[in-house]
């Protein structure tokens, strides 16, 4: 066996050895079961959702754009992935023992790198496959089906490609720094928004695209177009492009990771000679501080939970910037509707739903978890900083949004309270929620702060509930068909319910799982 | 078998951690390097493996160099870290496995050496449970035996004696003491003074990334302990 099959074979060892944990077997097969059913659940919505737009599309002569809405779907979304994993190559731990083997530098970054590409894989046949397998099944030819192909496997290059150069770039800028991960996570956070920008400025206005002007669409949109050509009329002009796209970012991306690797950069070291010492703050004030300063100094944390907070940011902005018959279309009711707050309410609710601070904030503690257990620090006043630190993180941007859409929109009293109410009461049920969620399902033995803040049940259930609680008013519309201002009545008085019971379940319960933890 | 030739470490921010280092091992030697907290122990070590980069001169692996072949060089060491960082979702039999199979270990051959090796520090039991399950002592007794199941001829231990019991630390010497007896050599650094008094024949000291006094244990010694000579040099 080769080195780079040896290490290939490690990693779904260590796969197998994540899955299984520390319980036994039938712990690892019940979360092998749960993962594949949940990945083709999601599978059968993507293809439900390519087969909606086709059927809606192709009577019109539009399947190009169905195709063209793919790639433009993927190609964000794949680099949003590369912009997540920024920091985790240089942050691999196992990398000292690697180079200490009599292994290649190269085959060390490849084994590295095809793990990363085969999880981007399935993303690829998430938001790309499905398309292409319809748009063969209203033309089909033989070419678009390998260039299909070839797409399909050399896609997933583009983000790996990505996050190696950024991961460099990084490294490169900002170790020296003293408040290195701050600009890191400063820094992973303005690529998020422009990528979020881009993504929802070059997406939102597709519904308007007719036959006549779909070329001029295309060309305003370069790259996606690029790659559309190469789909379906190959010339070596597009394979170019193509190629250009995909396989440089990632051949750059390898000699860039090969040559930082084994490189040790020093974190900044100060020349001050005398100390300063803190004067007694308050013991909430220290712990709030210490919650503030974990999430600024950990980038992972942040990019795998700033993406709802952004998102609701640039949709608030985007209310304002984006015709009034956009949005019209898209919530299939006028902005003076009763019942246009309260979807917007929902909407914010299930994209604040993704923003899952809390829920890993106890797991993060991991190996430092002895200082908090050995030190005469007040649980309840620990819990309450936790939480506090969501709010602090994610309230903003949603009240923000709400004043922007509640002034520019012109929105009625009761729809601006529904907007700043719903939102408000939900994600403090989020934040309260979450560290109780994390109490009953800690996971403090863990390498990298991701298997943490994106990988943990606490976090996948605390979404899960997140999005259910999201869905009531939906779901009390459709069942009782309330009149808005009982809706967000008798919504409110819900969330209420089980923010207090929250509360007082995380200051009962809560503290005696932590003492116990 | 290990020879460090002017060898120099700058790190990219400018800080020197290596300068101007000449050492010999030969096979049979024990060499301690000691010196205090952040002296450039763990940076010269990290060189000699691979891990870190040569800014000036060399270093020879019997004879060849880690600059121009370091896979070759690779292929005679065995790394032990002050720091046992294994992959906690890996059993302790699988992470040995990788190890041998990387090495290209015959079946027979690592079976046999983990098996003496597991026993003499009394692991076995233990190598098929998850490695997350390990205290840090299980941790340190699984990379030695994965350090051994290879065979290597130069040996590099980086605090090895840090977390084990007792009973474990005497075995680890004895093992240390039959390692280059059979040939091998290593080269180890340590905070205790009366281990590598007792263990080894040859020491150096580092001082702020330079050697301040490095021969065989007898000449530096003198009629001294190792402590005395340690601290006069801190305190020169």
């Amino acid at each position: 066996m080769n080195n780079l099959k040896i290490l290939i074979k490690n990693n779904f060892n260590i796969l197998a050895g994540t899955l299984q944990g520390k319980k036994k077997r039938a712990s690892s097969i019940v979360a092998t079961t749960f993962i594949t059913l949940g990945a083709l659940g999601i599978l059968a919505l993507c293809f439900l959702q390519a087969y909606s737009m086709f059927v809606g599309f192709a009577p019109i002569g539009l399947i190009d754009l169905c195709m063209f809405h793919a790639i433009i779907i993927t190609i964000s979304v794949l680099v949003i992935m590369g912009v997540m994993r920024v920091s985790t190559n240089t942050k691999a731990n196992d990398v000292d023992f690697l180079l200490a083997l009599p292994i290649k530098k190269s085959t060390i970054v490849l084994s590295k790198l095809i793990n990363k590409y085969l999880f981007d894989l399935f993303f690829v046949f998430l938001f790309f496959v499905p398309y292409w397998i319809f748009y063969l099944v209203y033309e089909f030819s033989i070419s678009i089906l390998i260039t299909s192909i070839v797409m399909t496997f050399i896609f997933p290059l583009l983000s790996v490609g990505i996050s190696n150069i950024i991961d460099f770039v990084i490294v490169r800028l900002f170790n020296k720094f003293k408040l290195a991960s701050l600009y890191k996570s400063f820094f992973s956070i303005l690529l998020y928004m422009i990528i979020i920008g881009l993504m929802l400025l070059k997406t939102f206005s597709y519904s308007f695209v007719t036959a006549d002007s779909l070329q001029s669409y295309f060309s305003d949109r370069p790259i996606s177009n690029a790659i559309l050509q190469f789909l379906v009329s190959t010339n070596w002009l597009n394979v170019l492009i193509v190629l250009s796209i995909t396989i440089l970012p990632f051949v750059l991306g390898i000699i860039l990771y090969i040559y930082n690797l084994g490189k040790t950069f020093l974190a900044y070291q100060s020349n001050k000679t005398t100390l300063k010492f803190g004067n007694g703050k308050s013991e909430f004030g220290i712990l709030l501080k210490k919650e503030i300063f974990t999430y600024a100094s950990t980038p992972a944390y942040i990019i795998n939970t700033i993406i709802g907070p952004i998102l609701i940011l640039a949709l608030g902005i985007l209310f304002v910037m984006i015709d009034p018959s956009v949005l019209q279309l898209y919530f299939g009711m006028d902005t003076s509707n009763q019942y246009f707050a309260g979807l917007v309410a929902i909407i914010f609710c299930a994209i604040n739903s993704l923003s899952t601070i809390s829920s890993s904030s106890i797991s993060l503690e991991g190996k430092n978890f002895w200082i908090l257990k050995s030190t005469p620090v007040n649980q309840k006043q620990l819990l309450l900083a936790k939480s506090l630190l969501h709010l602090i993180i994610v309230l903003p941007t949603t009240l923000i949004s709400s004043i922007i859409i509640s002034i520019f929109l012109r929105l009625s009293l009761i729809n601006c309270l529904i907007i700043f109410v719903l939102p408000t009461l939900f994600i403090a049920i989020m934040a309260f929620g979450g560290v109780l969620i994390n109490l009953f399902l800690p996971k403090f033995d863990w390498e990298e702060e991701v298997a943490v803040v994106k990988q943990s049940m606490a976090v996948l259930v605390s979404m899960i509930a997140g999005i259910i609680v999201a869905l009531v008013p939906l779901i009390l519309y459709l069942l009782l068909d309330l009149s808005v201002v009982y809706l967000f009545l008798i919504t409110s008085g819900i969330y209420l319910i089980i923010l207090i019971g929250i509360i007082t379940m995380l200051f009962t319960k809560g503290t005696n799982l932590l003492s116990k933890l | 078998m290990l020879e460090l030739k002017n060898y120099n470490m700058v790190y990219p921010n400018g800080k020197v951690g290596a300068k101007d280092i000449n050492l010999k091992i030969e096979s049979g030697d024990i060499f301690a390097f000691i010196g205090h907290n952040g002296a450039g122990k763990t940076t010269t070590i990290k060189s000699i493996v691979g891990i870190n980069g040569i800014t000036k001169g060399d270093i020879l692996i019997d004879g060849i160099s880690i600059k121009d072949k370091p896979i070759e060089c690779k292929k005679k060491i065995a790394y032990v870290p002050d720091n046992p960082d294994v992959y906690t979702a890996l059993t302790g039999i699988q992470y040995i496995n990788l190890v041998a199979d990387i090495f290209k270990v015959s079946k027979e051959d690592r079976q046999k050496l983990t098996e003496y090796y597991a026993n003499e520090l009394e692991l076995k039991s233990a190598l098929n449970n998850p490695i997350s399950t390990y205290s840090h002592g299980m941790k340190q007794k699984l990379v030695l035996i994965s350090a051994f199941v290879h065979s290597p001829k130069l040996l590099i231990l980086d605090e090895p004696f840090v977390g084990l019991d007792p009973k474990a630390s005497f075995k680890l010497k004895q093992i240390m003491k039959d390692f280059v007896q059979s040939g091998g050599a290593i080269f180890f650094s340590t905070h205790v003074l009366e281990v590598a008094e007792k263990l080894c024949n040859k020491v150096a000291i580092i001082k702020n990334g330079e050697i301040v006094v490095s021969g065989s244990m007898n000449e530096i010694k003198k009629n001294k302990s190792l402590e005395s000579v340690f601290l006069e040099s801190e305190n020169e």
